[in-house]
């Protein structure tokens, strides 16, 4: 049987006769892996534009304008990822300025954001704050929305049509969390176990959930890390997943 | 009367546009899953699957195996519809019964629409 894992060409970039190695094993297959997942959107904006050059499809007004709104959400929704990466890969250099953070702000302007691609996709997201008081986090603005924006949006891909995502947020015993849960496709017990072990560790190019690489969730994970913020995964009975992001709390204010 | 082609790519953007560039020739089922496009067999008579590989509960490869694997779905010819289009070996997607593959990085509308046309006849 073929493996698509072997589609990725894994391991190609040997060093041979002395030649210099671009890319080790794991930036080859973060590279590999990010390559995947920004052809996929963009192979979608390309057929939409197609389509919309195609005089024998007969659009509709309506038509068209939904498409010109696909097209502009699918281009943001990459451009989120390879923002992602952007800070993935600077914030392993740079030593990262935490400050405290409102996240019930933050998560409101995300669902904001995201509401336009939940509408196209069919699907609902609601923010659930809870009722006990939530401290201020600490940590970086631009690098937590970026995690949130990852997390809600492999939510919303991997939920079928008319469904819901929540965004939840809470006091911990130490921190903050926000907790994002889709109703995707249940994932199998080995599967959970394995995306949970390799969370943050490594690219998974054929995950659990194959259709997506994992790179969104490896970025989120690795700006987790530097803002000493943790993300973790649990899975539902009945479908779906939770990724939750515990963030430490900052007592800053607490002192004025 | 127009054919049936079960489209399984877990893309709604993409799947819906597969849809409407074959809506004026074809009947057309849109499911996102493996899973969903084996119970789409189960209920419909399809003519033609169009087949993305990389699906969030299995992969194309997966599905063609179980395809394969029933007297009834034999012979559903399939069309591959992917970003990985150029890395398939061309023998093995034969063996798996697969008639064209398309790269979706240079697909048309008009191009798709040809393939189907084409693989309906055979």
């Amino acid at each position: 049987m073929l493996h698509l894992g072997e589609m990725f060409g894994a391991g190609v970039a040997e060093v041979t006769g002395g030649q210099k190695q671009l890319f080790d094993d794991s930036q080859f297959a973060s590279l590999s892996a990010a390559a995947h997942d920004l052809k996929a959107p963009l192979s979608t904006i390309q057929f939409l534009a197609a389509s919309l050059r195609d005089s024998e499809l007969q659009l509709t007004d309506a038509e068209r304008e939904q498409m010109l709104w696909r097209m502009q959400l699918t281009a943001e929704s990459s451009l989120k990822l390879v923002e992602g990466l952007t800070y993935a890969y600077s914030t392993s250099r740079l030593a990262l300025e935490l400050e405290p953070v409102n996240v019930a702000h933050i998560c409101e302007d995300i669902l904001h954001e995201f509401t336009p691609l939940s509408r196209q996709l069919g699907q609902t997201m609601e923010l659930k704050l809870s009722r006990r008081m939530v401290p201020l986090a600490l940590a970086h603005h631009s690098i937590l929305r970026s995690i949130v924006s990852n997390l809600c949006d492999n939510a919303l891909k991997h939920n079928p049509p008319e469904s819901h995502v929540q965004l939840r947020i809470g006091p911990a015993k130490r921190g903050v969390i926000i907790a994002v849960r889709d109703n995707g496709p249940q994932l199998r017990i080995a599967d959970f176990k394995r995306l949970k072990a390799r969370l943050g560790k490594e690219v998974n190019p054929l995950g659990a959930r194959v259709g997506s690489s994992g790179l969104g969730l490896f970025v989120a994970s690795q700006l987790a890390g530097a803002m000493d913020a943790r993300l973790d995964l649990s899975r539902h009975q009945t479908d779906g997943v939770t990724f939750s992001l515990h963030l430490q709390p900052s007592y800053q204010l607490s002192f004025l | 009367m127009k054919k049936n082609v079960l489209i399984i790519e877990d893309d709604l953007f993409f799947g819906q546009s597969i849809e409407r560039a074959l809506r004026a020739d074809f009947t057309t089922v849109l499911v996102r899953t493996a899973q969903a496009g084996l119970e789409q067999l189960d209920k419909h008579r399809i003519d033609v699957i169009v087949l993305d590989l990389f699906l969030s509960d299995a992969n194309g490869i997966q599905f063609l195996h179980e395809l394969r694997s029933y007297s009834d779905t034999q012979t559903v010819p399939v069309v591959i519809c992917s970003t990985v289009a150029e890395r398939l070996p061309r023998e093995q997607m034969a063996n798996y019964g697969v008639l064209s593959v398309l790269d979706k990085k240079t697909l048309t509308p008009a191009l798709l629409r040809r393939t189907i046309r084409e693989v309906a006849l055979v």
